[in-house]
């Protein structure tokens, strides 16, 4: 008996534990399980030279081993404070590797959450190929690094062996690097706080002092704005008369329009500007265009006038943001309150197939891709056509479509707008309105959606609108 | 005495082994299974933590009926919800009338989601006393024979406080869904 029990003991014991470590090894492994290996890589690897304002062009690349088809993407790109992102309009997907046109961007932190999925089928997918195409903006001058996070990226592929093992390991990523200069010479740089359009450069050791006495650099940059408290109340700017490719600054008398030349003795600031005429044509695409805000009534909206736009044009994969652009109010009885505008699109270089992005200052942005548009553009790109001249440009009737309140604060009251409606924006404009606070007449509250002047019941009404429209295009 | 030992013990071993290779190959959490023809829900907890609020189900034979329990008294303004499902059809959804009508109520099959924005009105908002349980809505579903279902609350939603605007710690639990014959 014992020869035979004490075997089958240790055999049943053996078969036991076997048993229990496979079952535990299995579990461990499908934690962190990959069917193959894959290396991401930001394009170009060479240093990115680009001045401020200027786009900063960026590709997510990824290349499998062992014949691995990539079928989703999760991609962690940080990057410094020289740089900006725009999550709505900054990051297109490779549509020809069956990305989806629009991923998903979330930015954090200073890194961007790229997530984006193949509808292709598995024997279309690819094995090594682009994902994104990022086009950061140079916000100020500096280098930096771009760089994958390994540990919070992400791939996944068709796995024929399995079903639910997609997972492809990332083994390797390849970062670059970037270089943005000035708009001038110099270590400092800033927009004019005096002129619009006008960028300073000049060297000092404390760039946070006023350039007193210093050898300023001027650039024209369409985004700067100087601030309305230092700002030249009565300045001017256009095209040289007198030199191509230059644009120039003034202050004109009170007694004088900016259609008048600059008085004899009057400083005139210069800077190069490429698309500037002796003729004062301007051969940068023009875009005329007018739009509405949503729930914004002519009889009412006393303080909608003057709210600042946020304009991103967009085509081929090139976009470019203005900043601070305003709308002439146009009236239309008994409709809403409109706006119009001729924006010059410097520094732009397309002409078709673009496609607008138009943002409020507590509203959605919008995307207008086609003429006489009435709802959301569904597809990739826009195919709006421009010229160059402002009076054969077509003007772009978006009022159709107006632009949705709502989007006043991010995830806490604190935070700026985040891009969308949700029930912190709620929350928020319903403390305010119980509070009834009311500005004079051109005056502006955050939470004045209808810009009537005051934050009030019909502006809860007004978010819940414009939840409800924005819901029911999403889902 | 030999021969009575001998046969048990091979017998023990070889049930050992072919449980372990059916673990493997199963690759899941045995379920247990109806033998009616209903589906077998079981809630399984995701999330085990101390948090204002918790998210939980209720099954009836057809439905799912998502419950709100408050861990301490709070007041709620705003509800985003959004109600991820899987390998299951949801055919309507219902609010019960608990809570105020919600200002948007959509079953999203594009986007295998179920989504609801309650945003109360009432100044003080929706108070909830601890302990207290708020049906929230009620799905009426269907899950396929041998196919197992699920329903999670998704990241994306939120409930915030009112007064503060601040976003509420909730957790949640998964609703399994198992379609049996």
């Amino acid at each position: 008996m014992k020869k035979t029990t004490i075997p089958l003991i240790i055999f049943l014991t053996v078969a036991l534990v076997g048993g229990l470590m496979l079952v535990k090894q299995n579990q461990e492994t499908r934690k962190g399980a990959s069917f193959a290996n894959t290396k991401l890589m930001l394009l170009p690897s060479e240093k990115i030279i680009k001045a401020v304002g200027e786009v900063v062009p960026v590709k997510v690349y990824y290349q499998t081993e062992s014949g691995a088809k990539v079928d989703g993407v999760q991609a962690v790109i940080c990057y410094g404070d020289e740089l900006t992102l725009n999550a709505d309009t900054g990051v297109v997907g490779n549509t020809e590797n069956g990305f989806e046109a629009e991923p998903i961007v979330s930015i954090k932190d200073g890194c961007a959450t790229l997530v984006t999925a193949s509808k292709k089928a598995a024997d279309q997918l690819k094995t090594t190929g682009e994902a994104f195409a990022i086009s950061f903006v140079a916000a100020k001058a500096g280098e930096g690094n771009l760089t994958i996070d390994q540990s919070k990226s992400m791939v996944t592929g068709d796995n024929a062996a399995s079903a639910t093992d997609k997972e492809i390991a990332i083994t390797g990523v390849e970062n670059t690097t970037y270089q943005i200069t000035g708009g001038g010479s110099g270590n400092c740089n800033r927009c004019s706080v005096l002129f619009d359009y006008m960028r300073t450069a000049w060297t000092a050791e404390d760039c946070s002092l006023d350039p007193v006495g210093l050898t300023i650099t001027r650039t024209y940059d369409a985004t700067c704005m100087a601030p309305a408290d230092t700002r030249k109340p009565l300045q001017c700017s256009r095209c040289s008369v007198i030199n191509d490719k230059e644009y120039v600054w003034w202050e004109r008398a009170e007694d004088k329009t900016c259609a008048d030349n600059p008085a004899t003795g009057a400083t005139v600031y210069r800077a190069p500007r490429e698309d500037c005429s002796i003729s004062g044509v301007v051969t940068s695409p023009i875009l005329n265009m007018k739009g509405s805000f949503g729930n914004v009534k002519v009889a009412d909206g006393k303080c909608a006038v003057n709210w600042p736009l946020q304009v991103i044009v967009l085509s081929n994969g090139d976009t470019k943001v203005y900043t601070n652009v305003i709308g002439n109010l146009v009236t239309s009885t008994g409709g809403l309150n409109m706006y119009q505008g001729s924006l010059p699109l410097v520094g732009f270089n397309h002409l078709t197939d673009v496609a607008v992005f138009v943002k409020g200052p507590k509203h959605l942005q919008m995307k207008y891709a086609i003429q006489n548009q009435t709802g959301p553009y569904d597809k990739a790109g826009g195919e709006l056509t421009l010229t160059t001249s402002a009076e054969t440009s077509p003007l772009y009737d978006f009022t159709g479509y107006p632009m949705l309140a709502g989007d006043v604060v991010g995830a806490t009251v604190n935070d700026g707008p985040n891009g969308e409606i949700n029930g912190v924006d709620f929350a928020y404009v319903k403390s305010r309105s119980l509070l009834h606070t009311t500005v004079a007449e051109g005056g502006y509250l955050k939470a004045d959606l209808d810009g009537n002047c005051q934050e009030a019941s019909n502006d809860v009404t007004v978010l819940k609108l414009s939840l409800e429209k924005k819901q029911g295009e999403l889902y | 005495m030999k021969s009575k030992l001998f046969w048990p013990i091979i017998i023990v071993a070889i049930v050992i082994m072919v449980e372990s290779v059916m673990l493997l190959s199963n690759n899941q959490i045995k379920k247990t299974e109806l033998s009616t023809d209903t589906m077998d829900i079981t809630p399984t907890e995701e999330v085990v933590s101390e948090e204002v609020l918790s998210f939980g189900w209720l099954q009836e034979e057809g439905k799912a009926i998502l419950v709100i329990t408050a861990n301490e008294e709070v007041a709620i303004d705003a509800i985003d919800l959004y109600m991820a499902y899987n390998n299951t059809k949801i055919s309507a959804v219902k609010n019960l009338g608990e809570l105020p009508k919600p200002s948007f109520s959509k079953i999203s099959t594009e986007n295998s989601l179920v989504v609801m924005n309650y945003l109360i009105g009432e100044e003080g908002g929706f108070v909830m006393t601890p302990g207290q349980m708020v049906q929230v809505a009620q799905l009426d579903l269907s899950v396929n024979s041998g196919d197992v279902g699920e329903l999670s609350i998704d990241s994306k939603t939120q409930v915030v406080e009112n007064g503060s605007a601040e976003v509420l710690p909730f957790n949640s639990q998964k609703l399994i869904i198992n379609g049996t014959l």
